[in-house]
């Protein structure tokens, strides 16, 4: 074949990464670079509410551990020591949804969220002497005592999950399953099959469901959609969790739907990022999974991800993002005005008190 | 002489003290601040009743009572005693509403931006924060004639009320007998009487400690001395 007709082939200008060879195998893991850069141009003070699976959770902490800009939109209260904190599931997404493993799921919150579903018509599950929420089974340790108690935290909850998303200006998502469970009567879908945390499970009334391609992204499609009528300049970056499956349902081999489950969801969220400027794909997925890892940032079980590998993947997520347009938020003077007005408050009640301690002194 | 009663508390303990007083109760007082108590610089004390961690000054007056008391604890079988301890709510209850938490369904539906802390969760909080103190009132309690004086509750449905009753479910449940006013004055119902209330808003002033302790006394649970 002529020279000339060889280098008139469009293989022949891509850059070097666009090559397994020389992309891949000759640079090896930690030669690996360009994997991702962001489209867009952020602000220096730029909003990351943060949700998903399991792995989603790292993102939010390493975006604190870089003082990048996490929205919280349900803080837990002030003074709240961290292991407390973390027991009843505070600091861990943007709001306390808990896991949203599922495209179903994040609808769900976004409907309820932008006020299209009654979060209240959700149901409630028995346990013991309380009740657990079926869409966050988990979120308190013991449950909550009664319907009240339940349905305000879930309102709130709601609250916390649309500022998250008004005021954002990435939507972080990282999909972690097309598998998951709903009601065949009423089409809620459900973070965990009843009766295995929470719940009881009936055959008659919980369908399982292996959401196929045209229904994720549809359900995608429809959460964006309302996320950006509440937030018109609201960015979404997908991410896809490299966590494999516990177990499937599927009757599948684990190993093979799990195949089939990441699969499914790294080609909606591929195509979804292609389809609207407003949607990008960051490939953790691809960063642990891939072949140049040799499955090296597993834990024994083969299952979770290392902390090597989580800062591996957040190493190159640091390095695509473009932070450089200048800040438009300013500072939260809300919240200091508030925290500022309640210490003050204290300081002043504080005051009082000395004051009166000095009373003991007077003799008269 | 005994006095009739000791007083061992916080800022609240100044109207009790002026109710004492108007209604001649011979009366001795270990106040100490509310951040003092909150800070765990207070504790029970074998040989002295109570005791305060590292301040000198209040060591001494401490032990200036005792002396006046003819040696004794402060926490002794023969001197009744009104405690208005381990609640200290002004120094931890404005935290826990910082990022606009609230425990009503009332306050959740008043405030577009509020969000709501559990029953667990404020449990969880108040375990955090008076454990300590409910420990303490507990052995105060089991080594004394004790009742403690509820503070004025003074809004339906805010957090405070919420911690209060925390508070006071645990209290009761540590076996510490309580006097609270709300319900021996005022109908078990929050809101205090403006005209009960000192310039704070926040204290009782001498006209409320004059009714609380007017209530012990028809109530027994305090008496003069030989009375």
């Amino acid at each position: 074949m002529p020279q000339t007709a060889k280098a008139q082939n469009p293989y022949t200008s891509l850059p070097p990464q666009a090559f397994w060879r020389t992309g891949v195998a000759e640079v090896g893991l930690f030669g690996l670079k360009d994997l991702w850069a962001s489209p867009w141009t952020l602000p220096q003070d730029a909003r990351f509410s943060t949700y998903g699976s399991c792995f989603a959770q790292h993102i939010s902490r390493a975006l604190l551990a870089r003082k990048l800009n996490w929205l919280n939109g349900e803080p837990a209260p002030g003074r709240m020591p961290a292991k407390l904190a973390e027991a009843f599931n505070y600091g861990v997404f943007s709001s306390r949804t808990g896991n949203i493993y599922t495209a179903a799921q994040l609808l769900t919150h976004v409907q309820m969220a932008a006020g299209v579903l009654d979060p209240a018509g959700l149901e409630v599950w028995p346990d013991g002497a309380g009740l657990r929420d079926s869409l966050r089974p988990a979120i308190e340790p013991q449950g909550f005592a009664d319907a009240e108690d339940l349905q305000l935290s879930r309102a709130s909850m709601v609250r916390g999950f649309r500022r998250s998303v008004a005021e954002a200006d990435v939507f972080v998502f990282t999909l972690g399953l097309t598998e998951g469970w709903e009601n065949a009567q009423t089409g809620q879908c459900y973070p965990l099959c009843p009766g295995t945390l929470a719940g009881q499970f009936d055959p008659a009334a919980h369908i399982f469901r292996n959401f196929q391609y045209p229904e994720i992204r549809a359900a995608l499609e429809q959460a964006f959609a309302l996320m950006w009528a509440m937030n018109p300049g609201l960015r979404v970056l997908l991410t896809v969790s490299p966590v494999p499956l516990t177990a499937t349902a599927s009757g599948d081999h684990v190993l093979v739907a799990t195949t089939h489950s990441k699969s499914t969801l790294r080609a909606v969220a591929g195509d979804l990022a292609r389809s609207d400027p407003r949607i990008d794909y960051f490939p953790s997925y691809e960063i642990i999974m891939g072949a140049p890892t040799r499955s090296a940032f597993f834990e024994p079980n083969l299952r979770s991800v290392a902390a090597q590998g989580v800062d591996y993947v957040m190493g190159h997520f640091f390095k695509g993002l473009n932070i450089s347009a200048p800040p438009v938020h300013g500072p939260q003077t809300a919240e200091t005005d508030r925290a500022r007005a309640i210490a003050d408050g204290m300081a002043a009640e504080e005051l009082v008190c000395e004051e009166m301690t000095l009373e003991a002194f007077n003799a008269a | 002489m005994l006095p009739d009663v000791l007083i061992i508390g916080d800022s609240h303990s100044t109207a009790l003290l002026d109710g004492c007083k108007a209604h001649g109760l011979s009366v001795e007082i270990a106040r100490f601040s509310g951040n003092f108590w909150h800070a765990g610089k207070l504790m029970f004390h074998g040989q002295h009743g109570i005791w305060v961690r590292g301040l000198p000054a209040m060591q001494a007056e401490i032990l200036a009572i005792r002396e006046r008391l003819g040696g004794r604890s402060l926490i002794s079988r023969d001197i009744p005693v009104i405690a208005s301890m381990g609640y200290h709510m002004g120094r931890f209850v404005p935290m826990f509403g910082l990022n606009g938490h609230v425990t009503s369904a009332d306050a959740f539906a008043a405030e577009p931006n509020a969000l709501y802390g559990s029953r667990a969760l404020v449990e969880a909080y108040v375990e955090e924060n008076r454990a300590y103190h409910i420990r303490m009132a507990q052995r105060m309690a089991r080594n004394c004639q004790m009742v403690m004086v509820v503070p004025p509750r003074l809004q339906a449905g805010s957090n405070y009320d919420r911690f209060s009753a925390s508070l006071s479910d645990r209290m009761r449940a540590a076996g510490v007998k309580l006097f609270d006013p709300a319900v021996a004055l005022y109908g078990d119902s929050t809101g205090v009487p403006a005209g009960h209330l000192a310039e704070d808003g926040v204290h009782g002033n001498e006209l409320y400690g004059r009714e609380v302790i007017g209530q012990m006394l028809a109530q027994q649970l305090i008496g003069k001395r030989g009375g």
